[in-house]
């Protein structure tokens, strides 16, 4: 996060989901102007670890809510005849609108209100698992086991710490041909030692790739820029050409979903969906760390065909592998 | 050349990891080799060691060439590494995955090749991580977490081309978007 610390008060953290581009520029934007007029420090966060969710209508209702959020700010167009929630704002925004808003969560603090309206619709099922596994990754493992049946007499069961998962062989190919399963993660005894313990890696991994049917999840953000914390375990999961050259593309600099479509040269829908899918189970597996990007700063382009890479490109073309688009 | 400067990629790692294998997958020409009989049997079991550096060379189109070179394995050979490293383009490490030393092997590697480590141009290749008790890629991407490096980590094998090529893959790839003194212009 670049926010200084000119606030001395509470940390609290907020993300946002489902605005459309200029929403969510305006509304960084109003929390920028606010710092410092508000009892706490707000900061903006990864919503899978945020306090407080704003949640625009670009979302279609699809919204899973993350474990972690405590209060969801309903956003709206001003113009639209939406039923009114407890906890609304409306676009575009007014300062004091949004200066009233911040106050009266802070007079709430995290606590879920009772009054509130319901809580939002759960997302589609093929998120299911991966919202579950989600879950448990925000909670400090106590060593319990976690079971998902995927077919008749093939079931998943999972740590609680995500560090190992136990299943049969027809589950795991389930998986990787993309039926994830629809239901929900129930307690159970330690799996039997006739089922191999694997790395948790390689299930969070298939799950965030197979999820959703290719859409972005919803923990994470179209117009936020990520960086690669940690590269994925190439040592367990096969590398594919694109994930390699999206994973270099994260390491340089925090990258954006739609400029990561731009840079690999996947500008169909297609190309677009394995982008998502990247991303997605980047997410799962917990690799990647949202970076703020100041007002106005746009990203570099693709760098100009220089000496550099035109060398590599031949370099490329020498050793066999693939071009790459610039 | 280019710049006035060598256009390089170091291979670098404990004695015994591949390095000459590695390189002789990739050299179009036969490696230049300085090897000796292998005085310290008890680092790695094997006949020949190389005591000042691998040498081999990748010919492109245009007459430019890409130069390999390896470093030498023994740590009492380790001022070279500085001097190979200098001006690299970027680095393949490559750690014998079952020695017990090779999270420290990994540290002190990484020390030594710390910009191009830092400037996101360094690849690891884990070599015999089936053996038991061996370390495994997560066990250096966790170390890697600790000293906040994001970098890529391999299992390979390095007398199959094929894993050779996927290092340098995975290095071209972060060479063509590491920040260099071109992009700045």
């Amino acid at each position: 996060m670049q926010h200084t610390a000119a606030a001395s008060g509470k940390l609290r953290t907020y993300a946002l989901a489902g605005l459309d581009g200029d929403a969510g520029t305006a509304l960084r934007c109003m929390m920028d102007v606010l710092r410092g007029r508000v009892s706490s420090q707000w900061v903006q966060a990864d919503a899978s670890k945020a306090e407080v969710l704003f949640m625009g209508a670009a979302a279609g209702g699809a919204i899973s809510v993350p474990a972690s959020v405590r209060q969801v700010v309903h956003v709206k167009r001003s113009d639209d005849d939406a039923a009114g929630f407890r906890l609304q704002l409306d676009y575009p925004f007014r300062v004091f609108q949004v200066l009233g808003l911040m106050q009266e969560l802070e007079l709430d603090g995290p606590v879920a209100d009772p009054a509130a309206p319901a809580a939002p619709p759960l997302s589609h099922p093929s998120w299911a698992l991966f919202d579950a596994l989600h879950a448990l990754s925000l909670q400090s493992g106590s060593g319990r086991w976690w079971k998902v049946d995927v077919a008749e007499g093939e079931s998943i069961c999972v740590r609680d710490d995500l560090r190992e998962f136990a299943a049969s062989p027809g589950a795991i190919a389930a998986i990787r041909r993309g039926d994830v399963p629809q239901a929900p993660l129930e307690p159970c005894d330690p799996p039997p030692a006739s089922l191999p313990r694997q790395d948790g890696f390689q299930l969070l991994w298939q799950i965030g790739l197979n999820s959703g049917r290719g859409q972005l999840s919803a923990t994470l953000e179209s117009d936020t820029p990520y960086r690669l914390r940690l590269w994925p375990d190439f040592g367990r999961i096969r590398p594919e050409r694109l994930h390699l050259r999206m994973s270099a593309l994260m390491t340089a600099e925090a990258r954006t979903r739609d400029e990561l479509v731009a840079l690999v040269g996947q500008g169909d829908e297609a190309g677009r969906l394995a982008v998502n899918r990247y991303l997605n189970a980047c997410a799962a597996s917990g690799l990647l760390k949202p970076e703020h990007r100041p007002e106005r700063e746009t990203i570099a382009p693709p760098r100009p065909a220089g000496f550099m890479t035109g060398l590599m490109s031949k370099l490329r073309g020498k050793l066999g592998l693939a071009a790459t688009d610039h | 050349m280019y710049e006035g400067r060598e256009i390089k990629i170091v291979f670098t790692g404990p004695m015994g990891a591949g390095k000459t294998t590695a390189i002789a997958a990739l050299s179009d020409t036969a490696p230049v080799a300085t090897e000796v009989h292998n005085a310290d049997r008890a680092s790695a079991d094997k006949d020949t060691t190389t005591v000042a550096l691998d040498f081999g060379q990748i010919q492109l189109d245009d007459g430019l060439v890409v130069r390999l070179y390896g470093t030498p394995g023994q740590d009492r050979f380790n001022f070279m590494w500085q001097i190979l490293g200098t001006g690299a383009l970027g680095v393949i490490l490559l750690l014998d995955a079952s020695r017990v030393t090779a999270l420290t092997e990994l540290d002190t590697y990484l020390a030594s090749f710390d910009a191009q480590a830092r400037e996101g141009r360094l690849v690891i290749g884990l070599g015999r991580t089936e053996a038991p008790g061996s370390l495994k890629p997560a066990d250096v991407l966790r170390r890697l977490r600790i000293d906040r490096l994001a970098l890529p980590v391999f299992s390979v094998d390095v007398r199959q081309r094929d894993d050779v090529l996927l290092l340098m893959e995975a290095l071209v790839n972060l060479i063509e978007v590491a920040p260099t003194e071109e992009s700045h212009r």
